[in-house]
């Protein structure tokens, strides 16, 4: 454990012995006080908690790239990574270290809107307990697509292509989400026209629904809605988890095969 | 000594024989590529090593893949089965005021049903996430608390056009998309629910332009209200009448209409001019803000009702009608129409300073069993005609402060002394016989203020209208009976997320500070940070 911790510091506190730590800072809290500064100037507005589930998916999309993009990337660009890999640490100790760092990151700037909920209670506005639902809910999608970051940036050593590989998986999971719906509705047409089995309308409409729900079953960013609106739900918490640790034990694999890579 | 043994040791971790092998590999790689260097042919040797990193790397590879496979496959039972057993109960809303909970009354309602009830939202389950998102939330809870009696569907009818003539096969409702149709199969029993039924809307009525916007969901009452009624084996009849130039329920009074609607009770018109009685399936009789009196045949018609167990609610504001004919019908309930204005004298009790706009009280009645005051306005009063019989038990329901005046004619002039004026009564008489038996007991309620059931009065007084809102249900309750499974939802209201502390400059300040002065001063530290770096 002593090993994990010590990875996740050194990784935590290289993002403030270098610009990115405090530039994902500064754009976190530019864009939260962009939206929270215009609601209330335009309407003397201040729901902190939906304005950070508001905000998810944009910010995620810019900052977990930014956050991950380095994890291993740079240690293998930088020729560290042979040292890591022939220490005492196991892979699944570096993996989970490495992970652990930039969930310290995300949290630390996760605890910077709280700025937000200190002037909302100086307003004398409400700050009810959907706002801790709201945290919870930001928090585990953001661990969630982290170990999608760190996955990643394990498959390649150019930072800028981790980034985009990153980007480009959230990016595929908020469209999929259009997709499945989409797909529903093709599919039961197709059924409809092709009509093999002498299906009703009301049963290929089911069928339609029942491809859109399994197609958006395994996509985190349709499970927030609950969680938004003021609902808590361990479901998809734990699906959160599951998504995190399978992304991580992916990783694991990754830098086994390298470990033992005769190249 | 002891810092070999120690060394030994350490070297028997599993890390320690992983180097070590690693090592050992790693030489025979290079064993292997070396006899290549010098070109010195050493076939026998050479292949065998890699041989067996090849093995090992094909053997890792497998175990890779089928470890992720089985992750894969523990995790999606793991989320699968948490999903259909334990999602449910693993669920808490934390919204304000449990908005998207069902209450008590409509959970009760709910494990007491025995019928199989069909919901079907005549939307695509999508558009109505995006566009009823809480209402859907609210919605799932029917079904989960129903022990899966209701079940509950979406059915865009667009893409299943079928669907309108399955639910309404002769077209008599008149389905539209959108609707939700709540359905009970076993007695052929429909209700719809449009989207305007599921939130509490409120204008600006400082604004004439203003559109109505959601202020709550109602929802609740809506779907419990549609349950009951298509599960009930019988539906009582309310009856507002017309012909005396009344308000139309369908207009200024739709709150109250819903109330009943909600409650088992069916709403209609009759025509107290042409109709030759009161039908038999009337549970009640409404009038509501007569403008003009009964006609003598009307009145007989109302007074033959009565006796034969009738029910009658009349709400009279002031105005300058006098109701001689419907109050000869009232007099064998020892009431009367007045005909006078009341004012409330105490200021504190007059809403902006207007003595004809206050909060009346409501003392403990047969009709309420706790005290409390609800709004009304422009107030007629009611007499109690103190002509005590022993089978008429008269309550006085709705009353001023002990300040409260009564204007003859409206007449300021031909004020009364100050004292509690009464502006509303309930009364039951059980005195009437038919041949040898008393007939079922008449109950006639009498209110000198048609506002207090307005729309405006029910729902545009924000968390007020609810003591409106609860005086009309009980007021109800008591005259048609509704029983111990009545419904009485209040409306949720939707959390105010606004500010109510500070100025324009304090927000400024805070704008400022959130907005330039921390995102200014993360950069500065990144441009600190970077220079430093850079001249290492």
């Amino acid at each position: 454990m002593h090993r994990i911790q010590a990875i996740a510091r050194r990784d935590f506190l290289s993002y403030y012995k270098s610009p990115i730590g405090y530039v994902i800072l500064a754009i976190f809290v530019l864009v939260n006080g962009f939206l929270f500064s215009s609601n209330l100037l335009s309407y003397r507005y201040a729901d902190v908690g939906g304005q950070l589930m508001a905000i998810s998916s944009i910010l995620f999309l810019i900052i977990i790239p930014l956050m991950t993009m380095r994890t291993f990337s740079e240690e293998r660009r930088n020729g560290t990574e042979t040292l890591l890999l022939t220490s005492p640490a196991s892979v699944a100790e570096v993996v989970i270290g490495k992970y652990l760092g930039t969930l310290y990151m995300f949290l630390t700037m996760t605890a910077s809107s709280l700025i937000f909920l200190v002037i909302t209670v100086l307003f004398d506005g409400n700050v009810d307990i959907k706002i801790l639902g709201s945290y919870i809910g930001f928090i585990f999608l953001g661990a969630a697509y982290l170990a999608i970051g760190v996955f990643a940036s394990s498959v390649t050593e150019n930072q800028v292509i981790a980034a985009v590989i990153t980007f480009s998986i959230i990016f595929g999971l908020m469209l999929a989400d259009g997709i499945a719906s989409i797909a529903g509705s093709m599919m039961s047409t197709f059924l409809g026209n092709v009509n093999l089995f002498g299906l009703t309308d009301l049963q290929l409409d089911k069928i339609g629904q029942a491809i859109t729900d399994g197609l958006r079953w395994p996509n985190p960013t349709t499970r927030l809605a609950n969680l938004e609106s003021g609902i808590f739900e361990l479901s998809p918490l734990l699906f959160f988890l599951s998504l995190a640790a399978l992304f991580l034990f992916l990783t694991g694999r990754i830098i086994e095969k390298r470990r033992w890579s005769q190249k | 000594m002891k810092k070999e043994i120690g060394k030994d040791m350490e070297m028997e971790t599993p890390e320690a024989v992983q180097a070590e092998k690693a090592e050992k590999a790693e030489k025979a790689v290079k064993a292997a590529k070396a006899p290549k260097a010098d070109k010195a042919p050493k076939p026998a040797k050479e292949k065998a090593p890699r041989r067996i990193v090849d093995r090992r790397n094909r053997t890792l590879k497998t175990i890779s893949v089928f470890s992720v496979l089985i992750l894969v496959a523990i995790l999606l039972i793991v989320n699968i089965g948490f999903d259909a057993f334990l999602a449910e109960s693993t669920k808490w809303d934390w919204s304000s005021g449990s908005i998207y909970s069902l209450g008590d009354v409509s959970k009760e309602i709910l494990k007491d049903m025995d019928a199989e009830i069909r919901i079907v939202g005549l939307l695509d389950r999508e558009v109505a996430k995006q566009s009823l998102g809480d209402i859907l939330l609210l919605l799932d809870e029917y079904a989960a608390f129903s022990a899966g009696k209701v079940t509950l569907e979406y059915i865009d009818p667009d893409r299943t056009p079928g669907i309108i003539a399955e639910l309404d096969p002769e077209n008599l409702l008149k389905l539209q998309g959108g609707q939700f149709v709540v359905r009970n199969d076993a007695l052929d029993k429909t209700k719809v629910v449009t989207q305007n039924e599921l939130y509490k809307y409120e204008s600006d009525t400082s604004n004439p332009f203003s559109q109505p916007y959601p202020v709550g969901i109602s929802a609740e009452q809506a779907f419990t209200g549609a349950v009951k009624y298509v599960t009930a084996t019988r539906t009582p009849v309310v009856y507002f009448s017309t012909g005396q130039q009344e308000e139309s329920y369908e207009e200024n009074f739709t709150v109250l209409a819903d109330l009943m609607k909600y409650n088992n009770l069916d709403v209609k018109s009759l025509d107290l001019v042409t109709a030759a009685e009161v039908p038999d399936d009337a549970t009640l009789v409404v009038m509501l803000s007569p403008q003009l009196d009964v006609s003598p045949a009307a009145a007989k018609r109302l007074s033959d009702y009565l006796k034969g167990g009738g029910r009658l609610l009349v709400v009279a504001g002031y105005s300058n009608t006098r109701f001689p004919e419907l109050n000869r019908v009232l007099l064998d309930y020892n009431i009367e129409i007045g005909g006078s204005r009341v004012r409330e004298g105490n200021v504190n009790s007059q809403l902006g300073g207007d003595a004809y706009y206050y909060a009346a009280t409501v003392p403990v009645s047969a009709v309420s069993t706790q005290a409390y005051r609800a709004i009304v306005r422009n107030t007629r009063s009611i007499i109690d005609l103190k002509n005590t019989k022993e089978w008429i038990q008269a309550s006085t329901i709705l009353t001023t402060t002990e300040e409260g005046v009564a204007e003859t004619d409206g007449d300021p002039e031909k004020s009364s002394e100050p004292g509690t004026q009464v502006i509303g009564m309930a009364v039951e008489n059980s005195g009437f016989v038919d041949g040898s038996t008393v007939t079922e007991p008449a109950r006639v309620l009498a209110l000198g203020s048609v506002d207090l059931v307005s729309d405006m009065m029910l729902l545009g007084l924000g968390d007020i209208s609810q003591y409106n809102q609860y005086f009309v249900y009980t007021s109800l309750n008591w005259l048609a009976e509704i029983g111990e499974d009545s419904l009485f939802i209040p409306y949720k209201p939707f959390p105010s997320y606004y500010v109510t502390q500070g100025d324009a400059t304090s927000y400024w300040a805070a704008a400022v500070f959130v907005f330039l002065l921390v995102p200014a001063g993360l950069l500065v530290t990144a441009m600190v940070v970077y220079r430093r770096r850079k001249n290492k």
